[in-house]
């Protein structure tokens, strides 16, 4: 009779576990191959394949270790690794513990990537001075990338999130393999011609430097570069540079971070547009302001000028002068008035009637006074006028003194 | 359709030239008001501009002699809308 035995899951692996961690051969031994799918988790722990021609192993590289490296481990890295192998129970995952590692030169790959990156970059596909802003507000985003998996969803979404009206025009393209390079410069060269979009997005989710290194071909690169509307590449994880990425105008973490970058918030743009809708009102409405300002002040000046307020500084001067006109003629009059009197007081001292009271007499003839005797003779009839009345009488005789 | 883009992208920097204009407050008082209807209607035109595109993704393919066919996308396009609603 067979027995068979039933084991759990976990009573497997942890017996696979235990028997890696027993092998003298699987210790403290030396690892050589080359980096790929590098990543830095949070925590400070390295997680990477080893790998060379035709195998892969999965490895770690705790904080720990991690923290007195010299250099800093990347994709396509050559190097020496010292540890320990074991497996992962809880996936059941057999990977390679390192407790050291050391550089053992670039990798090909990295190596081709780099000779390719100085060569466009000494014909200045890299230029800054000619990289193409993007659109405000594209009218149309094409993208070049697989009609598969998560990517396209992904930046519709993004992109749709902020500006629910942006249309996109994808270009089914195979993100990887050989040929795909060719595949996706094509696909740039289509929608440069298509009238509807105004900015290309060349985009890859991510993967390790092999899956991405189409995008580090240098057809692929002369498209973008040739490309009349602006590219935007998206490759990978933000990690991840490729010659894409340098020869594109603008250079974007992930495909998704591409959406973000390529599409406008529209909230953002509706208040730009009305911020300085409202920056023309109030000026205008400084500005009248201002001119009401100037009214009002100039209304005050002119007020200050009208002509009651200038008869009313003539009044107050008309007012003064006549006063002191009345003053003046006052004192003239009261002159003139005493003047009078004292004249008048003379003429009456002077007049014939004083005279005759004193004891003269007027004599008349008719109606001749008479101021000498040889203007009588006897008989002639005569008025003597005195102080108090006058006396009719006859002349009787006529002497003249002195004859 | 460039032209398209090319205006809304003016437009706004012409709206904004007229702000800046308008705000150093030199403009004789016609002018400004001259200047303040024309960027009402620039506000009004980037608004409706801004409010009309329509959300479509569509799928670009090319014919044997190179010309482009637009169609629209079944890929995606109704999660898209649905996921693009949601949020």
């Amino acid at each position: 009779m067979s027995t068979r035995l039933t084991l759990t899951v976990e009573e497997l692996n942890e017996y696979v576990r235990k028997s890696l961690a027993g092998d003298p051969m699987l210790r403290n031994l030396s690892l050589r191959g080359e980096i790929s799918n590098f990543k830095r988790h949070v925590s400070g722990h390295l997680y990477f394949t080893l790998k060379d021609e035709n195998s892969a192993i999965q490895c770690a590289m705790f904080r720990t270790a991690a923290i007195g490296l010299k250099f800093r481990p990347a994709d396509g890295m050559k190097v020496v690794l010292r540890g320990n192998v074991g497996l992962y129970v809880k996936t059941g995952s057999y990977q390679f513990y390192a407790d050291g590692m050391e550089e053992e030169g670039l990798g090909d790959i990295h190596l081709r990537m780099e000779a390719l990156k100085k060569k466009l970059q000494a014909e200045g596909l890299f230029d800054a001075s000619l990289k193409k802003p993007l659109p405000l507000l594209p009218m149309g985003v094409g993208i070049a990338t697989s009609k598969t998996g998560a990517v396209i969803h992904d930046m519709t979404r993004v992109g749709w999130r902020r500006h629910p009206g942006i249309p996109f025009y994808l270009y089914p393209v195979s993100v990887q393999g050989a040929g795909a390079a060719k595949e996706i410069a094509a696909a740039v060269e289509a929608l440069d011609r298509l009238d509807e979009v105004d900015v290309i997005i060349v985009a890859r989710g991510g993967g390790s430097l092999e899956d991405l290194w189409e995008f580090n071909e240098e057809v692929l690169a002369r498209a973008i570069f040739n490309c009349q509307k602006p590219v935007v590449s998206a490759v990978g994880h933000e990690t991840d540079f490729s010659i894409s990425d340098f020869v594109a105008d603008l250079r974007a973490p992930t495909p998704s971070a591409a959406a973000e970058l390529v599409v406008p918030q529209r909230e953002q743009l509706l208040q730009t547009v009305e911020k300085l809708q409202t920056r023309t009102r109030r000026a205008c409405e400084m500005t009248l302001a201002g001119y009401a300002a100037g009214l009002s002040e100039l209304s005050a000046r002119i007020a200050r000028q009208t002509p009651e307020r200038q008869f009313g500084v003539i009044a107050e001067r008309v007012q003064g002068l006549s006063q002191r006109l009345t003053l003046l003629y006052k004192q003239v009059l009261e002159q003139k008035a005493r003047a009078l009197s004292e004249l008048s007081l003379r003429i009456t001292a002077a007049s014939p009637r004083e005279t005759l009271k004193r004891g003269y007499a007027i004599v008349r003839r008719g109606k001749t006074s008479v101021q000498s005797v040889t203007m009588l003779k006897p008989d002639d009839l005569i008025t003597i006028t005195l102080a108090d009345g006058s006396a009719e009488a006859k002349t009787l005789r006529v002497l003249k003194e002195d004859e | 359709m460039a032209d398209k883009k090319q205006s809304f992208e003016a437009d706004l920097q012409k709206l904004e030239a007229l702000a800046d204009k308008m705000e150093l407050g030199e403009l004789p008082l016609e002018q400004l008001m001259d200047a303040y209807e024309q960027g009402a209607k620039l506000a009004k035109s980037l608004d409706e501009r801004l409010k009309t595109a329509a959300a479509r993704l569509y799928e670009v393919g090319k014919q044997k002699d190179g010309t482009l066919t637009v169609e629209e996308s079944t890929v995606a396009r109704q999660e898209s809308l649905l996921d693009g609603a949601e949020e």
